[in-house]
C-alpha cells in the first residue's frame, strides 16, 4: 500500500458572525465543513465548485494560511495540524502555493533572482549565496525563464511569464505538494497551455502531487486524476476524474458539466441551474443543493445526505444519486 | 520587449515630466543647499548687533535692511532656514519611526494591539497640536532639540494612520501570504515585504509634514516658545517685528516670505511625489 | 441589404504615441443584421475591446479613428459630432461590459438607474419610466422584481448585477447591443443564465448583437457569424458552422486546438509557439508568420490580405488559390 503524502481528514473551518449589530445570537459559516481526502505523490486532486463553495477556504486551512476549526492534516505522516515552531517550518517546506493572479503574487519591491530565493533563505537550505545563486538560476531555467532576466522585476513581464515566476518559487525547494489555486484563470488560452503542459512535465520528472483548483472545468478534467465537487463548503461529489466527468452521480456535478460552452457540439444546452447558491450564512436545510435540485424530493429538504461510497473510489452526497441518468433512459 | 526599469527611476521619469514638481524640487534644493552653508553663504554675522544700523531700510549692503539691534536680516533669514528645515526634517523623522512602528503593529497584528494603537491615535488625532506643543515646551524649556522632540512626538499619528492602512491592504496580498507558507516570521514580513511597499507612502508623508512643523515652529518661536534668543529663526523674527510693522513693514516681510516659499515648495513637491509614486496611477 | 442595422468598412484605430503610430485596430470590416449575432474572439491586446470604442467614436486618447467608416442604420457615425453620438450611444446601441459592478452606481438603486437612463433618451415622467423599469426587471428574469427595483446594487450577486446591467442596456430597445465580454466573470451556472438570457432577448426584440469574448466556446454557442482577430486585424471572417468544422487559418487552429477539451486525451496540450508581437515591434510580412507552423519566405515578407470566398474570408496565402467562391 502507498502511503498518501498528503491526507486530510474531517477538516472544518467555521467562521462565527453576529446576526446583527446588537444581536447577541450566534451563528457560524460554515466555510468548510468536513472536508476529508487523500493525495498520493505523482497524482493530481482537482476540486471544483461555483466561487464562494469553500474551495480556497479549504486549501488556505490546509496549507494553514488560515487555521482550521477542526480536523486532522498528516503531511508525509507527521500530523501538520499541530506543528510549531522550528519542526512546522521544516514541514512548510514540502508544501507550496501557487496563487491565482500572477500581478499581485509577487513583491513588486524585489528582483525576480529575490523573490526566487526567498524560500531558500527562509529554510536556510543553501550554505553559501553561491550555492543559492546557482539553485535560483538552475530553477529560473527549468520554468523557462531566461537566466539574465533575474535582476528584472516583476512588471516588466507578461502575466505568462510572471505565473512563471510563481512555478520557479514553488518548487524551487522541491516541495512534495504544490497547491494552484486557480494558476491559469488569468491568461490567455495559449498561455494556458504553456502553463499547463509545465506543470505537468513536473509532475512526470519530480512525482510532485497537486491539488489543482480551478473553475474551468475542461482544464481540471485535462489535469486532475482525483476531482472533489464542493458545495456550501461541503464535498458533494469525489471520484476518478475520468469517471467522474463521464458519469457524474450527483445532480449538481451534472449541472456544473451541463454549463460548459462547448466547442465540440451544436446544442445551446439551457441553463441547467436556476438562481444562485445561497448564502453561506443562511445555508438551507436538510441537503444543501435541495433549492436549486431538479429532483429534489421531499426527505431532501428534511435529512442531509452522507458522502457514501457508491462504486469503488466515486463517492457522492445524494439521496438519489444518478437520477438524471435513470430520466434520461426513460423515453 | 523588456527594459530595465526600476520603480523609482521610472517614478523619477514621472517627476521629471511634472514642471511644477521640478520648480518646487529646485526651490527645495536651493533651501537645503542654504541651510547646509549658511554660514558661507550668510554676508554678515547674524548675531551681531550694529547698533547705528538699527531698523536700516534694505539697501546695497543690507539687502533685507537690519532689524532693531542692527543685525543683518538676510543673514538671519539664512539662519533661520537652517532651524525651519531643521526641525520640519528631524521632527518628520521622529514622526515617521514612532509612526511607523505603531502602524505596522496595528496593521499587521490586528486584534487587542490594533485596538489599543487606533485608540491612542484618536487621542492624538482629536488634540489640539499646537496647545499641545505648547505645553510640552512649556515643560521641556525652549531649544532646538526640544522643538524636535515635541514635534515629533505630536506628529506621529498621522504617519500611523496612514501606514495602518497601507499595511491592512498590503498583508493580504499574495506575495505576504506565500511568505507565510514558506515559514518567513513576522520580522521577515515587516522588513521584506512591508516595509519596501510602504516606503513611498512615507516619502509623501514625510515631504507633505515638513511645511507643517515649519509652520508649528514658526508659531512657537513667534509665542517665544521655540529656539532660544538670540538664535534666529523666521517666526522669532516675525514675533519681534510686530511693534515696527507700520513703518518698518520690510522687517516682516522678508522671513514671512521666507515661510511662504518654504510651505509652498515643500507642498507642491509632496503633491507632484505623490502623482508619481502613486501605484495606483500606474500599471 | 435592406436589413443591415450595422456596417463597419476598413475601420482603423491607431494610438499616436513615443513609440510610434500603433495601428490597434488594422483595416476590420463587418457588417450585421437585424437579429443576428457577431462574435468577435482573441487573445487579450488583440484589438477586441479597442473595436467596440471605435464603433462607439469613444477611443481614449492618444488614439483616434484613422480610417473606415461605420454606418448604423445608415448613419455615418465617424465623424459626427460628440453631441449627437451621445443621443446614439445607450438609445440605437447599447454596451455590457465584463465587470458589472464598475458600469452600476453603487449609491442609486437599481429601479432608478434604469428608469434614469429611460428618461435621457425619451421624454416620459418618472412614474412612466419607474413603470418601465420594473417591467424590464422582471424581463430579465430577476425574482421579486419590487424588492430588487429598491435595492442598490452592492446588494445583489455577481449574475443578479449583470442582469441588471443588461435591462439598462435593453430599457431603449437599442438596434445594436454589444456584449463586451459579459461573463468572463461569472461562475459557468450562472454564465449559462446569462447567456441564454442574451439569447432569448434578442429573439424577442430582434436586437443585433455583437459578442466579444475570448473562450470559443460561448462562441460556438452564442454567434451566427465569427470574426478572428489577431493584433488588431481579421484573420478569419466566417460562419460560426463553418469556422468550427473547417478553421482555415493556422491562429483560429493553434486556438481551438491548445484549450483543454472535456472528453479530450491526457497527452500534452497544443501549444503555439512565440508570443504575441508588440504593436510597435510587428513582423515585416504576415503578423502571424513568426509563430505560424506553415510559414515560408513569403509570409514573412509580404502581408496577406483577406482571401476566400465572401462567406469564408482568411488572412492566409495559403487561401489564396481559393480566390472567390472557390473551394478548398
Amino acid at each position: 500500500m502507498r502511503e498518501p503524502v498528503l491526507k486530510v481528514e474531517h477538516l472544518k473551518k467555521y467562521y462565527p458572525i453576529r446576526k446583527g449589530a446588537f444581536s447577541r445570537e450566534k451563528a457560524v459559516v460554515r466555510a468548510c465543513d468536513d472536508v476529508s481526502f487523500e493525495l498520493y505523490a505523482g497524482e493530481t486532486l482537482g476540486i471544483v465548485g461555483e466561487s464562494g463553495c469553500g474551495k480556497t477556504t479549504t486549501i488556505q486551512s490546509v496549507i494553514r494560511l488560515i487555521e482550521p476549526t477542526d480536523g486532522r492534516i498528516w503531511l508525509n505522516g507527521q500530523d501538520f495540524r499541530t506543528m510549531k515552531g522550528e519542526e512546522l517550518k521544516r514541514a512548510r517546506q514540502k508544501l507550496k502555493l501557487i496563487f491565482q493572479d500572477p500581478y499581485s503574487s509577487l513583491n513588486p519591491r524585489m528582483t525576480v533572482k529575490e523573490i526566487v530565493s526567498e524560500p531558500l533563505e527562509i529554510a536556510g537550505a543553501c550554505k553559501d549565496k553561491a550555492e543559492r545563486d546557482r539553485r535560483v538560476l538552475e530553477t529560473m531555467e527549468q520554468v523557462g525563464l531566461d537566466p539574465s532576466y533575474q535582476d528584472r522585476y516583476p512588471h516588466e513581464f507578461s502575466g505568462g511569464q510572471r505565473q512563471r515566476i510563481g512555478i520557479a518559487r514553488a518548487i524551487v525547494l522541491r516541495p512534495d505538494v504544490v497547491i494552484c489555486d486557480e494558476p491559469v484563470s488569468a491568461l490567455d488560452v495559449s498561455i494556458q497551455a504553456k502553463i499547463i503542459n509545465l506543470l505537468r512535465r513536473f509532475q512526470r520528472e519530480r512525482e510532485l502531487a497537486y491539488i489543482f483548483i480551478s473553475h474551468d472545468l475542461g482544464v481540471v478534467r485535462h489535469i486532475a486524476h482525483r476531482v472533489l465537487v464542493m458545495y456550501l463548503g461541503c464535498v458533494v461529489e469525489e471520484g476518478e476524474s475520468r469517471e467522474l466527468f463521464a458519469h457524474p452521480l450527483h445532480p449538481y456535478t451534472r449541472a456544473l458539466l451541463d454549463s460548459v460552452p462547448r466547442m465540440d457540439s451544436d446544442g445551446r444546452p439551457a441553463a441547467a441551474l436556476q438562481g444562485d447558491v445561497p448564502s453561506p450564512a443562511d445555508p438551507p436545510s436538510g441537503c444543501l443543493f435541495h433549492t436549486r435540485c431538479p429532483y429534489a424530493r421531499e426527505v431532501c429538504a428534511k435529512q442531509a445526505p452522507e458522502l457514501r461510497e457508491l462504486k469503488s473510489g466515486h463517492k457522492c452526497a445524494c439521496h438519489f444519486p444518478g437520477a438524471h441518468e435513470k430520466e434520461e433512459e426513460q423515453p | 520587449m523588456l527594459t530595465y526599469q526600476g520603480y523609482y527611476r521610472e517614478s523619477w521619469e514621472l517627476l521629471k515630466k511634472d514642471p511644477l514638481a521640478m520648480i518646487s524640487l529646485a526651490v527645495v534644493v536651493v533651501l537645503v543647499v542654504v541651510a547646509l552653508f549658511a554660514p558661507l553663504i550668510a554676508p554678515y554675522d547674524p548675531d551681531k548687533q550694529v547698533l547705528r544700523q538699527k531698523l536700516m531700510d534694505p539697501c546695497l549692503e543690507h539687502w533685507f535692511g537690519c532689524d532693531e539691534h542692527g543685525r543683518d536680516i538676510l543673514s538671519r533669514c539664512i539662519y533661520g532656514c537652517r532651524v525651519s528645515l531643521s526641525v520640519g526634517l528631524v521632527s518628520q523623522l521622529i514622526a515617521t519611526v514612532i509612526g511607523y512602528f505603531m502602524g505596522v503593529c496595528a496593521g499587521y497584528f490586528g486584534g487587542k494591539v490594533d485596538a489599543a494603537i487606533s485608540f491612542l491615535i484618536q487621542v492624538f488625532s482629536s488634540l489640539p497640536d499646537l496647545l499641545l506643543a505648547m505645553a510640552l515646551m512649556f515643560a521641556l524649556g525652549s531649544g532646538l532639540l526640544n522643538l524636535y522632540i515635541s514635534l515629533g512626538v505630536l506628529a506621529w499619528s498621522r504617519t500611523a494612520r496612514l501606514i495602518r492602512g497601507t499595511v491592512l491592504q498590503l498583508k493580504e496580498k499574495e506575495y505576504v501570504r506565500s511568505c507565510k507558507v514558506d515559514g518567513g516570521g513576522d520580522l521577515r514580513i515587516i522588513l521584506r515585504h512591508l516595509l519596501p511597499n510602504c516606503i513611498p507612502t512615507l516619502i509623501i508623508t514625510i515631504t507633505m509634514g515638513i511645511p507643517s512643523a515649519i509652520l508649528s515652529e514658526a508659531s512657537l518661536s513667534f509665542l517665544g516658545l521655540g529656539v532660544r534668543s538670540p538664535m534666529a529663526s523666521w517666526g522669532s523674527m516675525i514675533a519681534a517685528s510686530q511693534d515696527y510693522f507700520r513703518h518698518k513693514a520690510f522687517y516682516s516681510l522678508f522671513p514671512g516670505l521666507c515661510i511662504i516659499v518654504a510651505v509652498i515648495a515643500f507642498n507642491t513637491l509632496g503633491d507632484g511625489l505623490r502623482d508619481a509614486l502613486d501605484p495606483k496611477l500606474r500599471k | 441589404m435592406a436589413d443591415t442595422i450595422l456596417e463597419v468598412r476598413d475601420l482603423s484605430i491607431t494610438f499616436f504615441t513615443k513609440q510610434g503610430r500603433l495601428p490597434t485596430v488594422d483595416g476590420l470590416s463587418f457588417s450585421l443584421e437585424r437579429g443576428e449575432t457577431l462574435g468577435i474572439v482573441g487573445e487579450s491586446g488583440c484589438g477586441k475591446s479597442m473595436t467596440v470604442n471605435g464603433i462607439l467614436q469613444m477611443v481614449p486618447p492618444p488614439g483616434k479613428v484613422t480610417g473606415g467608416s461605420v454606418k448604423l442604420a445608415g448613419e455615418e457615425l465617424v465623424g459626427m459630432r460628440e453631441r449627437e453620438l451621445c443621443k446614439k450611444r445607450g438609445r440605437d446601441v447599447a454596451v455590457i461590459f465584463q465587470e458589472p459592478m464598475t458600469s452600476l452606481d453603487p449609491l442609486m438603486t437599481c429601479g432608478r438607474q434604469i428608469s434614469e437612463t429611460i428618461q435621457a433618451h425619451k421624454k416620459v415622467s418618472r412614474k412612466e419610466a419607474d413603470a418601465r423599469a420594473l417591467e424590464l426587471i422582471e424581463l430579465v428574469g430577476i425574482p421579486m422584481p419590487e424588492k430588487i427595483f429598491r435595492s442598490v446594487p452592492g446588494r445583489l450577486s455577481g449574475g443578479m448585477r449583470q442582469r441588471i446591467v443588461i435591462a439598462m442596456a435593453l430599457c431603449n430597445d437599442p438596434g445594436v447591443l454589444i456584449c463586451d465580454e459579459p461573463t468572463t466573470a461569472l461562475d459557468v451556472t450562472v454564465q449559462a443564465q446569462i447567456l441564454g438570457l442574451i439569447d432569448e432577448l434578442k429573439e424577442k426584440f430582434g436586437t443585433a448583437v455583437i459578442f466579444i469574448t475570448h473562450d470559443l466556446g460561448v462562441i460556438r454557442q452564442m454567434a451566427d457569424k465569427v470574426l478572428v482577430m489577431y493584433v488588431g486585424q481579421a484573420v478569419e471572417q466566417v460562419d460560426a458552422k463553418e469556422l468550427f468544422a473547417n478553421p482555415l487559418h493556422p491562429y483560429t487552429q493553434g486556438l481551438m486546438r491548445c484549450i483543454p477539451g472535456m472528453d479530450g486525451g491526457d497527452g500534452d496540450l497544443h501549444v503555439i509557439d512565440g508570443a504575441v508581437p508588440m504593436l510597435y515591434d510587428l513582423p515585416q510580412g504576415c503578423l502571424f508568420a513568426p509563430r505560424c507552423p506553415y510559414a515560408d519566405e513569403r509570409c514573412r515578407k509580404e502581408r496577406p490580405g483577406l482571401y476566400g470566398p465572401e462567406g469564408h474570408r482568411v488572412r492566409c496565402f495559403r487561401c489564396e488559390a481559393m480566390g472567390e467562391g472557390g473551394a478548398v
